[in-house]
């Protein structure tokens, strides 16, 4: 009693011992591997260098998406790359010396969006070309420069952003005058299994990427200094630093500590050992802060390998529930409300012939929309991440099954009917409540529980804009290439879909039943 | 008391004329059947009489009181009706749907089932055995009676009646027109009866409106029609129905 009187006057504003506030910082991250493993880094350094509370938004779907919620102080920091700050967020070309890059776009960060570039972390995460080991020993290749000659007989594979970037295939083209004989658009998560299994000859690999080390790959030096530096550094709000200025120093461990090969085997020890990134990381910092005695890797890689998925969906129970939950909760909100919003519009269209076209096409225009690019405009729209962009775009979704079947529902009732009801005297409202809608109901839930079902396939992608559910564990499988955290988050998915229809389909016949 | 003076009704911007200047009233306590065959506008003029479709041109009183004056809630609730297509609500069962129209004005639920109870009975249905049921669980002659049952049930001074006996065999239509008898000697309603059969309509009768194409060809009783037809076509109507009874006479 005592407590709920409290936090009313608290509520209400006038606090009388006013409990001191943690500071929040909330830390972004892309969602890939390495991103992952980076936010980890930051968050639990600021964990144990400080008192203030860490919220994690990982796996953001996207640089612009990572960029627009600094700008919002949706996010306080996450770890960008230089190259990729330059190319995507100034627009800018291509610098090839790494001191002037990281200068450049600290000041334009700084003086465009009060956003300010820590020390750069040590590691370059550029683009690599990477060929079978085998062939280059037996073809004498070492450089880039080396594959001029064999060109034309070779197979490439590519990421279909480094078909199409300057500092990718075009710029590689004119720099080494490297005319590859044939291409083919592949998958990140494909390209290293098809190196290897010598379906390509070369791939564009990230210098960094983990899978380098497991299979027999090697990479061919950059002779003539082409790709541009993508040096990894954390990125903060000015307002935040200005606020903690310890921030500083309790990240300044991070600064120029960790090199490619060190990332790789980080990266190596996730994507391909299974471990979490979170303790890869924590390894990491103990290795650094010489609190834990070196491990044997081998040992670890057992220990990855054997883990199935359900000794894995038992290990992770707490997260797996966790994110059922959400996921539940993004559902319920998604459907409960285009059923607020659906069934009224489908009888104001049933009544209204003028508002039919305009309401249908909506409906119908919105499901044509991919559902990132949805995504996206809707967090543009909002300025914030989470759980209110994501069930915005559920709603929209599920709009079309609702509003189509409440109409088709309402047009269906019998015109004696209706005529019955007028001549006896029920008012219009009365006419809907106790006539059309109790005989529309059956085809009214049916259009509710096509709505549920793709609403929880849907809310899958809202891991994207960082409002979690089981999207994040189908997301982090899929940017490792790893089924069993895939699975960890389908398979629940499509449970929680075929649970839900059977018991909207169990209301529906009770409602039949009458 | 109904009044209808010089009412018309046409349809599709005047390509369709269903009724033609119909003048005609309808005394309390009095039963006027409308008499003509399919298409010729006894619906439309029914339906007019309580505002399901408003008049092209003319007037119409009931009780003295031109309808569109009227709160056409309260009027429609004071009117029962009886629809040619039924018209039962299938969500509803039997019980539910006499006592729909007691339900809208707020009766207590005692008093609803009382009265529906009553009605089921007046109309020869058990109260125990087709109370219950969806309208899809009764036969066609039993929907009919419920529905007659829905419209007396707020026990309104006038009644509307559509065919209410249309798709009945002979003996079963026969017992209703019976009730009906009873009924109205019972309860004093003003009725407008619509039928296409001339026999139901001087047996139910206080006076005959012959309707033909829309216009009102006579109105008056069962022996003024056949003693004085007015038109040919009421004439022939009774001539027609004379040589169908002489062919029951002839088989004997
Ligand atoms: N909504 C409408 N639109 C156009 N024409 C109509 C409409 N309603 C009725 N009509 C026409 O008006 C005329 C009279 O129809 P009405 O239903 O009143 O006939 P009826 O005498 O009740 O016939 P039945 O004995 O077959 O029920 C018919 O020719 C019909 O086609
Ligand atoms: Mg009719």
């Amino acid at each position: 009693m005592c407590r709920w009187i409290l936090a009313l006057v608290v509520l209400l504003g006038g606090s009388p011992a006013p409990a001191r506030q943690v500071e929040t910082i909330r830390i972004g991250a892309k969602n890939f591997t390495e991103q992952e493993i980076l936010g980890e880094l930051v968050a639990q350094l600021i964990e144990r260098g400080s008192e203030w509370r860490v919220v994690r938004r990982f796996g953001l779907g996207g640089t612009d998406l990572c960029q627009a919620a600094l700008l919002a102080g949706e996010i306080d920091l996450y770890v960008e790359y230089t190259g990729t700050g330059l190319l995507n967020i100034l627009k800018r070309d291509v610098i090839a010396n790494p001191d002037l890059a990281y200068r450049t776009v600290a000041r334009n960060y700084r003086l465009r969006f009060d956003l300010e570039w820590l020390p750069p972390i040590g590691f370059n995460n550029t683009y690599a070309i990477a060929v079978r080991a085998e062939d280059a020993a037996q073809r004498g290749w070492r450089r880039l420069s080396d594959l001029a000659a064999d060109a034309a007989g070779l197979h490439g594979g590519f990421t279909s952003e480094f078909m199409e970037r300057p500092d990718g295939l075009p710029g590689l083209r004119v720099a080494y005058g490297l005319a590859i004989g044939r291409t083919t658009d592949l998958d990140p998560g494909l390209m290293y299994e098809a190196l290897n299994r010598g379906q390509v000859d070369l791939i564009c690999a990230f210098a960094t990427d983990g899978r380098l080390a497991e299979y027999n790959l090697a990479v061919l030096e950059d002779d003539r200094g082409f790709f541009p530096p993508y040096d990894a550094a954390p990125v903060v709000r000015s307002a935040v630093l200005a606020r903690l200025p310890r921030l500083r120093e309790v990240l300044a461990t991070l600064a120029g500590t960790i090199d490619d090969e060190s990332m790789r085997r980080m990266n190596h020890a996730v994507d391909v050992l299974k471990r979490s990134p979170a303790e890869v990381a924590r390894e990491w910092i103990e290795d650094r802060l010489g609190e834990r005695p070196a491990r044997e890797e081998a040992q670890e890689r057992d220990a990855g390998d054997a883990r199935g998925v359900f000794a894995l969906a038992i290990e992770r129970r707490g997260e797996v529930a966790r994110k059922v939950g959400e996921h539940l909760v993004l559902t319920a909100l998604g459907a409960s409300m285009a059923v607020l919003i659906g069934v009224p519009l489908g009888i104001l269209i049933h009544r209204r012939d003028a508002a039919r076209g305009a309401v249908l096409a909506f409906t119908e225009i919105v499901q044509t929309i991919p559902s990132l690019a949805m995504l996206a405009f809707l967090f543009a729209l909002y300025g914030l991440l989470g759980t209110a962009p994501a069930v915005t775009a559920l709603v929209l979704y599920a709009l079309l099954p609702v509003v189509l079947n409440t109409f088709t529902g309402l047009r269906e009732v019998p015109r004696q009917v209706i005529e019955a009801a007028d001549g006896l005297g029920f008012s219009s409202r009365q006419r809907l409540w106790m006539v059309e809608l109790p005989l529309a109901a059956p085809v009214i839930i049916a259009g509710i529980r096509a709505a549920t079902v793709l609403t929880v396939g849907i809310a899958t992608l809202s891991t994207y804009i960082g409002a979690g559910g089981l999207g994040d564990f189908i997301a982090r499988g899929l940017a490792r290439n790893d089924s069993r955290l895939t699975l960890l988050g389908a398979v629940p998915a499509a449970c929680m879909a075929v649970l839900l229809s059977l018991l909207i389909r169990f209301i529906e016949r009770r409602v039949r039943r009458g | 008391m109904i009044l209808l003076s010089e009412l018309s009704k046409s349809f599709d911007g005047g390509a369709t004329c269903a009724v033609r200047d119909v003048s005609l009233d309808v005394g309390g306590g009095e039963t006027l059947v409308l008499l003509g065959a399919s298409g010729c506008g006894k619906t439309t003029t029914l339906k007019m009489i309580n505002r399901l479709i408003e008049p092209s041109a003319g007037r119409i009183e009931v009780d003295g009181v031109e309808v569109r004056e009227r709160d056409v809630l309260d009027l429609r609730r004071s009117i029962g009706y009886v629809f040619q297509d039924i018209g039962l609500f299938p969500h509803l069962t039997a019980r539910e749907n006499v006592e729909i129209v007691p339900r809208l004005l707020g009766w207590p639920v005692e008093k609803r089932r009382e009265r529906s109870a009553e009605l089921l009975q007046l109309v020869g249905l058990d109260a125990e055995e087709h109370g219950g049921r969806l309208p899809l669980h009764l036969s066609g002659g039993q929907q009919q009676r419920i529905g007659i049952a829905r419209a007396l049930a707020a026990d309104p001074g006038h009644l509307l009646m559509d065919e209410p006996f249309g798709a009945l065999d002979a003996v079963t239509r026969d017992q209703l027109q019976r009730q009906l008898i009873d009924l109205r000697a019972a309860l004093r309603k003003t009725i407008v009866f619509v039928t296409h059969d001339l026999f139901e309509a001087i047996r139910l009768a206080d006076r005959i409106g012959v309707m033909n194409g829309g216009r009102l060809e006579q109105i008056g009783t069962a022996s003024d029609l056949m003693e004085r037809p007015a038109t040919p076509f009421v004439a022939e109507l009774f001539d027609h129905a004379r040589r169908q009874a002489a062919l029951i006479g002839e088989v004997r």
